[in-house]
């Protein structure tokens, strides 16, 4: 009974928070929201209802394709492919190189392993810019300047995804192994049969990251291909508002499908993602 | 099926010295039990015969080949980890399943071992489960069945009923030992608890500190412990120990109850002025027996079939007593009892060896 007397008053409070909540919510999403209703409206419109300011300026009205069209027409397509050959060519291989090292500090003792693990902590705690110089003479002297090569090889080895394997991998019980072992399995079975199903978040966790790391890359593709004959998207990007400064439906539609991708990729993946870089710090 | 040898084996992990020179014959069939306090390098000793941990000095042989520097796989051991280590992804029926697909065997092979296992440890229904849908005592049997079907020399049992309740440790006991009758295969088998190591072993091997106290049938160790810590860690409830002290006379006398006179027929016996123990089992407690004590009972426990006194709780040298007859004692009764000098063993109590 005097649950049923609460009731309206715990209904209200509880509409109250959702709407606080959604009030939050819509001032994050808001500039998102924007750039997304004004990649959808004709480039005359852009502006038409926000000086003075009306709610119609939320709302794709009146509502147009064209931006992606155009977009696309200037070879837009191009550059998320090429942006998408890049990220993949690094998810995938970066999964083996970075997996198969996160297995062997796991697994293995040798000499120097925790100078090594340090090393490979430091590395992924310095900011690019350090070794972008270093690294453009490197590259320079293998003659990979404008190669596509020199925007894969160096991102392939991440410190960040190799420690991830290794805290994921030695937290697996080493009876596992050993046991696979005393069946005469071999190593890269153990590794690809039981350890990796086991550490499918850490996987999932671990090709995000390197995928997010070329889509977001910036300044190396800018040194790396000074032709500009291969451009990936954030130097695609800079190039198109350089460009075409005015034509602002379609700067906005370039923003909303950089920006769109990556989201589309870690929606549904999210909950791994979380849970892998959570896990990283908290077991032990 | 197999015998196996050790020899001068060591174990050293970085400066700690963790195994100090195990020598030991296992023979074709055998089922050797190593017990021992934790942490006295029961698992390590059992992981250096699997091939899990490197030796640092000595040999083992299996079959009579030396198997020291050789990989696991290459040793003809299967091993039931205390974690029962099931692959919490796969089937029980890939589980078991798995180590000989992986070594090649054709499917309808490895599917007809299989089905031979499970049907022999009551697995069939079970098949499609994964570990985590089974009952404790039912993974036990899958990681049993992971290691049958590999037909090994040696079977190696680390703690494996350790993670199970009482009742179905017993009955898990039982299991292994008809195993161990119809496989008819050298088996070793680490344990703390020495009721496992008594109901099990053909020969129990006893281990402090990384060294072997004492091998031998569970009866050898139980009626002639070679040493103190032997006596004590065999037997439940453990054998009494009284103090002793020779006196100028050479009669042993114990110096806790009224210097009351053991005669031993001892060799060489002790060496004069040595602080001694003699022990005696709670059985071997009764009225009328040569040697006479005077006890108060702290304690009763009434089992059924036996009941237990226990005298001088808490005090450096406590007594427990057996009494299958004249039960009506109560805590506080005066108790006179004793015990045959015959059935008493006595030990140095500074070296803990034994005096004959
Ligand atoms: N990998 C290792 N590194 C260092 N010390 C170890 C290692 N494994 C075991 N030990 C030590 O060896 C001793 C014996 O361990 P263990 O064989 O597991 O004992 P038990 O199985 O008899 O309880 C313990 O003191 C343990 O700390
Ligand atoms: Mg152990």
């Amino acid at each position: 009974m005097t649950a049923r007397s609460d009731r309206p008053g715990k209904a209200l409070s509880l509409g109250l928070k959702h709407l606080a909540y959604l009030i939050i919510a819509f001032i994050f999403v808001l500039p998102l929201w924007w750039a997304i209703v004004s990649s959808l409206r004709p480039n005359s419109a852009i502006f038409a209802d926000i000086f003075p300011f009306t709610p119609k300026a939320l709302l794709p009205a009146p509502f147009t394709l064209e931006a992606y069209g155009g977009i696309f027409e200037r070879g837009f397509g191009l550059i998320i492919a090429n942006t998408m050959l890049v990220a993949l060519v690094t998810m995938a291989a970066g999964l083996i190189v970075n997996g198969a090292a996160g297995f062997a500090f796991a697994m293995f003792d040798f000499k120097g392993k925790k100078f090594i693990l340090s090393a490979i902590i430091i590395s992924f705690m310095l900011p690019f810019e350090a070794i972008a110089l270093p690294l453009y003479t490197v590259t320079q002297q293998l003659g990979w300047l404008d190669n596509i090569a020199a925007l894969i090889v160096p991102s392939v080895a991440n410190g960040l995804a190799v420690f991830l394997f290794y805290q994921f991998f030695s937290q697996v019980p080493k009876d596992y192994a050993e046991a696979a072992r005393l069946d005469g399995v071999s190593w890269i079975d153990i590794l690809l049969r039981i350890y990796v199903p086991l550490s499918l978040p850490t996987c999932i966790s671990a090709a995000l990251l390197l995928f997010i790391f070329q889509w977001e890359a910036f300044l190396w593709p800018l040194l790396a291909m000074p032709s500009q004959q291969f451009k990936v998207i954030q130097v695609g990007m800079a190039a198109f508002q350089q460009q075409y400064q005015t034509i602002w439906n379609q700067l906005f539609a370039v923003s909303v499908i950089t920006a769109l991708i990556p989201i589309a990729l870690l929606l549904p993946l999210q909950r791994y993602y979380v849970q892998g870089l959570a896990g990283a710090g908290i077991k032990g | 099926m197999a015998s196996l040898s050790l020899s001068k084996v060591r174990k050293s992990f970085g400066e700690t010295h963790i195994i100090h020179g195990v020598d030991l014959e296992i023979g074709n069939g055998e089922f050797v039990v190593f017990v021992g306090p934790s942490g006295c390098g029961k698992s390590t000793l059992l992981r250096m015969i699997a091939g899990l941990e490197s030796v640092s000095d000595g040999t083992i042989t299996i079959g009579g080949r030396d198997v020291t520097k050789l990989d696991p796989s290459e040793r003809g051991v299967a091993m039931v980890f205390q974690s029962y280590a099931l692959y919490p992804h796969m089937s029980v029926r890939d589980n078991i399943g798995f180590g000989l697909r992986m070594n090649g065997m054709p499917r309808a092979e490895v599917e007809r071992k299989v089905a031979e296992a499970a049907s022999a440890l009551h697995l069939t229904e079970l098949l499609d489960r994964k570990p985590k849908q089974l009952s404790g005592g039912q993974r036990q049997r899958v990681a049993i069945g992971r290691a049958i079907v590999r037909q090994p020399d040696v079977f190696l049992f680390d703690e494996p009923l350790s993670n199970l309740d009482a009742e179905l440790r017993v009955q898990m006991r039982l299991e292994i030992a008809r195993l161990h009758t119809e496989l008819a295969a050298t088996m070793i088998y680490v344990t703390h608890d020495q009721v496992e190591a008594m109901t099990l072993a053909d020969k129990i091997v006893v281990l402090r500190a990384g060294r072997v106290e004492q091998a031998g049938t569970p009866l050898a160790l139980y009626d002639d412990p070679a040493n103190l810590f032997v006596a004590g860690f065999i037997g439940s409830p453990r054998m009494n120990f009284m103090r002793a002290r020779q006196d100028e006379n050479g009669v042993i006398r114990l110096t806790d109850h009224g210097n009351a006179e053991v005669s031993l027929s001892l060799g060489s016996g002790p060496q004069p002025g040595r602080d001694l123990l003699l022990g005696i089992r709670p059985e071997h407690f009764g009225p009328n027996l040569p040697v006479r004590l005077s006890v108060m009972v702290d304690l009763v426990e009434h089992l059924g079939g036996a009941s237990y006194a226990y005298v001088g709780s808490g005090s450096s040298h406590p007594l427990t007593l057996e009494m299958r007859e004249g039960r009506n004692v109560v805590r506080g009764t005066a108790l006179e009892t004793g015990f045959d000098p015959a059935r008493a063993f006595l030990f140095d109590a500074t070296s803990g060896e034994r005096i004959r």
